[in-house]
């Protein structure tokens, strides 16, 4: 599994932001910085799990608006700012869904695909590709971001504890459990 | 809730395109219109209604603070007796005392804590002259009364003794032109038991002056709670009455 290089920085790195943000907190325009270095990543974190792009772009700037509100709030726990404002694109993201603005979507890459059918010992057939794509779709959705974020997104377990504001265990206990599941509704369509 | 599609290989937005859309002055700027005025801030609010309960508060204990030298003022009776009371305490118990010194009793001896032998004793009244000055004494010297027009009276008194004949002529509780009385709490027996009644306005029903008259020679009738209305149209506590019903 990848390690994603935005989350594991260097004590140097992680530093060198908690500057950043100590001036943002007393004047919103030095957040600048923050912003241009996690634009990105938050906007592929919320379109990934959507199909409208422009929605995708208002809902992250949505999430920077909230942050840049609430930045008096925070408070550095040792981890990168990232998973701050992951929590806030969640919260954004799924009241969107809510609000039926949006439609919860999930974007798989072919390889993704192999690489789950491998994880399962099963043969790299068109009919098992099939089968696995179609058990994705039934999946439950708390189940499907876990697969996501674990498998999709090559997140370490603790990253994914943070965001989900569980413990690093207890996001490995409902990882294997996702998987499971998913194996289950793989095998029931066999 | 519930996943709608699964799309397959997806177009990826390139990095570039993605930096394009920053708008990081759109952002600031939003932040700044999204930001709730003081005014309407549920903070602002909180501050302000607090403020006006604190004034409302300091307003009312003005009030108070207004009425309360009066009422001091009547209660001295009450407070006259209870040094008359003290006092009577003191006389029962020193002569025990002045006994014990003039037994030269002493106690065993305990070195910690000797019974002195001699005990001073203070010149006081005798009990029944000290009594008397408590139940006869007027409440206070009607000179150092400062707002007399603010004590209530029944046929010119507003303490002592009061004849059965002085209460039954009267119909009202006076008071000067620049208070009418609102409500007032009179506290007597009634033959069976203690009552205390509350009245609206300032008269005296006769069938209550008949029960005082009746049940209560020789007795304390308390007429408090007497509350005035001042020509300014101030609320204000009055002094209380405490009578000793005698006959005529």
């Amino acid at each position: 599994m990848t390690v994603n290089p935005m989350y594991h920085q260097t004590n140097q790195r992680m530093e060198e932001e908690l500057s950043w943000i100590r001036r943002a907190q007393k004047d919103p325009e030095s957040f600048g910085p923050l912003y241009r270095k996690y634009h990105e990543q938050i906007f592929r974190y919320i379109h990934q799990r959507m199909d409208d792009e422009e929605l995708a772009f208002d809902i992250t700037s949505q999430v920077f608006m909230k942050a840049l509100n609430n930045l008096h709030k925070y408070e550095y726990r040792g981890v990168p700012f990232s998973s701050w404002l992951y929590r806030i694109a969640k919260s954004e993201l799924y009241q969107a869904f809510r609000d039926r603005k949006a439609e919860r979507t999930v974007n798989i890459e072919s390889y993704q695909l192999f690489e789950m059918i491998d994880e399962f010992e099963e043969d790299n057939s068109e009919n098992n590709r099939k089968r696995l794509f179609e058990s994705l779709a039934k999946l439950k959705e708390k189940d499907m971001q876990l697969i996501e974020m674990r498998f999709f997104e090559k997140r370490s377990f603790r990253e994914i504890g943070e965001i989900l504001e569980i413990t690093e265990n207890n996001a490995k206990v409902k990882a294997f459990r996702a998987i499971e599941k998913l194996k289950e509704l793989f095998n029931a369509k066999y | 809730m519930e996943i709608k599609k699964v799309n397959l290989d997806r177009t990826k937005l390139s990095s570039a395109y993605i930096q394009e859309k920053q708008d990081f002055n759109r952002v600031l700027t939003e932040v700044r219109l999204t930001k709730t005025p003081t005014i309407k801030s549920p903070w602002f609010y909180g501050a302000v209604g607090l403020s006006s309960v604190a004034v409302a508060a300091m307003f009312l204990t003005d009030i108070d603070h207004q009425t309360q030298p009066n009422e001091k003022k009547a209660t001295q009776l009450s407070e006259g007796m209870k040094t008359e009371k003290e006092k009577v305490v003191l006389v029962t118990v020193l002569p025990v005392q002045e006994t014990v010194s003039q037994l030269g009793y002493q106690k065993k001896n305990s070195s910690k804590h000797p019974v002195p032998t001699q005990v001073k004793v203070k010149e006081q009244k005798p009990v029944n002259e000290i009594v008397n000055d408590a139940t006869e004494a007027p409440v206070m010297d009607r000179s150092e009364m400062k707002h007399r027009s603010e004590f209530p009276t029944i046929n010119g008194l507003s303490s002592g003794k009061l004849t059965v004949t002085s209460l039954m002529s009267a119909e009202d509780i006076e008071i000067s032109e620049e208070f009418r009385i609102v409500s007032y709490k009179v506290q007597y027996f009634n033959g069976s038991s203690d009552l205390s009644v509350q009245m609206s306005g300032g008269a005296l029903p006769r069938n209550i002056r008949e029960q005082i008259t009746q049940f209560n020679l020789g007795q304390m009738v308390f007429f408090t709670e007497i509350k005035g209305l001042s020509a300014d149209g101030k609320l204000r506590l009055l002094p209380s009455m405490n009578f000793k019903i005698v006959a005529n």
